[in-house]
């Protein structure tokens, strides 16, 4: 036949993170749309391939505002195929909205870890403000932009400071996803269906050992006096 | 930050490319089939590098730019000579579904590993249409 088939594009599919997510959107463009739980997967799929590749050039991003970096992943977003959108409106300005047919909806909001209680603030929106609490609007994300060392030990932080607000958070380890990133879940204060936040560390941290280190200043002689 | 910073200079070149095909088939009597091979042929490009694919992909899915549909063609193995029969979008949804199936439009019965007998291929989306007509 010489021509390109379902079955050919299923294998160029597996080749790839992002061969799998575009076949996958494709075929939700072509008239099979996904479930909840598909679309979830394949939407936090993206998520970490792009948080991968933020942290692939740390440098380009360290320093840079919250809104900025997210506008980029929003536009990444975009390219794989998804219905993305950036600071929307859904019970108040929401940083990543993605959805499906206006159907399925995946939310998230991203912080700089500058502290717990920052983040906390973030999540706070995320899950009594943004989210409806809807079983096709349950799953979210928190996009965490690290500028300081060790992800691993800024998660683990973040949350035992979780817990500290509140003793019923579950969580559960997500290295397919990205390292050090995690769920937690919880129960919707708005109608009580589970919800299950995906935090993603992303490490924009960019202080290279190699780098000369400044000369020290000489000690001026007002210091000495 | 541009919403296509995300893609690289080949990319970039390989898009032009292709609405430059896009564009110049839909003003022609003769457009042709767009299947992945064609629209290769047409800009010269192989099915296959991920560049090319990239960019069909992303002008049949991009939210902003979208600018080709998918649609299957059928190729009865039992009917060699045949042309290809577009399935329509209950059998198009089946056909895409994680579990998918395909009846046979011509006989009605189960085809076997039927993946291998679709062949994608691409049309104007509507809002691409509304603007060469408007």
């Amino acid at each position: 036949m010489g021509e390109v088939t379902i079955e050919q594009l299923e294998c160029y599919g597996a080749t790839s993170t992002v061969a799998r997510i575009q076949w996958a959107t494709m075929r939700w463009h072509s008239g099979a749309p996904p479930c909840y739980a598909e679309f979830v997967d394949v939407v936090e799929t993206a998520v970490a391939q792009i948080c991968n590749e933020l942290a692939r050039d740390p440098q380009m991003h360290y320093g840079q505002k919250e809104d900025h970096i997210t506008y980029g992943l929003v536009g990444r977003l975009k390219v794989f195929g998804f219905h993305a959108a950036f600071d929307t409106t859904v019970g108040g300005h929401c940083d990543v909205v993605v959805k499906w047919n206006d159907d399925l909806i995946w939310l998230a909001e991203a912080k700089h870890y500058t502290s717990n209680s920052w983040l906390w603030k973030g999540y706070q929106q995320l899950s009594s403000r943004y989210s409806t609490g809807e079983p096709r609007g349950s799953r979210g994300g928190m996009l965490i932009y690290c500028s300081k060392p060790r992800t691993d030990l800024l998660m683990e932080s973040w949350k035992g400071y979780m817990l500290d607000q509140c003793s019923d958070f579950v969580f559960e380890p997500k290295p397919d996803r990205l390292a050090n990133a995690f769920s937690s879940h919880a129960v919707s204060n708005r109608t009580g269906v589970a919800e299950v936040v995906t935090h993603f560390p992303v490490s924009i941290y960019f202080e290279p050992l190699d780098r000369p280190k400044k000369p020290r200043k000489k000690a001026s002689k007002k210091a000495i006096r | 930050m541009s919403e296509l910073a995300f893609l690289s200079e080949r990319e970039l070149l390989m898009c032009e490319k292709l609405i430059e095909v896009i564009s110049s088939r839909l003003a022609s009597r003769a457009q042709g089939v767009w299947t992945y091979s064609n629209l290769a042929k047409w800009t010269g490009s192989k099915v296959g590098d991920p560049v090319f694919m990239n960019c069909v992909n992303l002008l049949a899915m991009h939210p902003d730019f979208r600018v080709l549909e998918m649609h299957l063609l059928f190729f009865d193995p039992e009917d060699p000579e045949s042309d290809g029969i577009p399935l329509d979008d209950e059998q198009t949804a089946h056909a895409l579904a994680a579990d998918g199936f395909l009846v046979n439009p011509r006989t009605g019965d189960r085809v076997q590993n039927y993946k291998s007998t679709i062949v994608p291929y691409f049309k104007p989306s509507k809002r691409l249409e509304d603007g060469a007509h408007g």
